[in-house]
């Protein structure tokens, strides 16, 4: 897990607070198998990359590794990392804080939200999986995404037309309408 | 309110001016009028920036999370209760 991590300068990203030193650590620490650390460690990350719906530049390079989380079978933190992702796609950055996404200068905020966005297949993957705890959290964050909505609904259809729990199918069939509207 | 809608809403806080008597709500949207400032801060704006205020616990509403006071609104306005 995280062989990238560390290819990253964190020491010259900034976060809410000063520089994101401390960040791999609490990306890390997302996935103990301690409770109170899954939470402190999530705390180093709300907070700081994202702070009440304000994005800084360390967010960017902090959604890679989350979605690294999410595509592997470890179940340790996956709550703490959808939220995490959720905040960062819905969050603000000022226009003139610009990052380098596949190639391209983009706004810090539509680069964030191009780059969650572009794995919508992995949140969808959670939907569809009904032994997970996380089909919520994952159906919250696909229905708040602002890129690859035609996607996210044709995927959520099919996911839909298997559904067996009649209230997650109810919620699916709110979500979808959403998505479209 | 959708999803949607909902999702903009970052933080709720309540606030209270122990010298005035007033009580306000700091509802932080995200968007860019209120780029770099807490729920804290709104509130805190709305009663005039007095010295002393009492607030609540920062709330998520998406999904009614208590939000930890951030170390900047710790710096300037102390440490939670």
């Amino acid at each position: 897990m995280f062989s990238d991590i560390e290819k990253i300068d964190w020491s010259i990203l900034k976060q809410a607070h000063g520089d994101s030193s401390h960040v791999p650590t609490a990306i890390k620490g997302l996935i103990s198998s301690d409770i109170k650390e899954q939470e402190s460690s999530y705390w180093k990350l709300d907070n700081h990359v994202v702070l009440q719906g304000d994005i800084y530049q360390a967010a960017f390079y902090v959604i890679p590794f989350l979605i690294e989380i999410l595509k592997s079978s470890i179940f340790h933190g996956r709550g703490y990392v959808y939220d995490l992702l959720f905040e960062i796609a819905n969050g603000y950055a000022p226009e003139e804080v610009l990052c380098d996404y596949d190639g391209k200068m983009y706004p810090l905020t539509e680069a964030c939200k191009k780059a969650i966005a572009d794995d919508f297949d992995v949140f969808v993957a959670e939907v569809a999986n009904q032994l997970s705890d996380y089909r919520e959290n994952a159906l919250d964050l696909l229905i708040s995404l602002e890129d690859n909505k035609e996607g996210i609904v044709a995927e959520l259809s099919v996911v839909r037309e298997n559904e067996i729990d009649f209230e997650f199918g109810v919620k699916l069939d709110e979500a979808i309408s959403e998505v479209q509207n | 309110m959708s999803k949607t809608q909902q999702s903009k809403i970052t933080t709720v806080v309540g606030a209270h001016d122990p010298a005035t008597g007033k009580v306000v709500v700091g509802v932080k949207v995200s968007c860019k009028a209120n780029a770099g400032k807490c729920a804290e801060d709104l509130a805190s704006e709305v009663l005039g920036n007095p010295q002393t205020i009492e607030f609540t616990k920062v709330v998520r509403p998406r999904n009614e999370h208590v939000i930890p006071r951030c170390d900047r609104c710790v710096g300037k306005y102390g440490s939670e209760n």
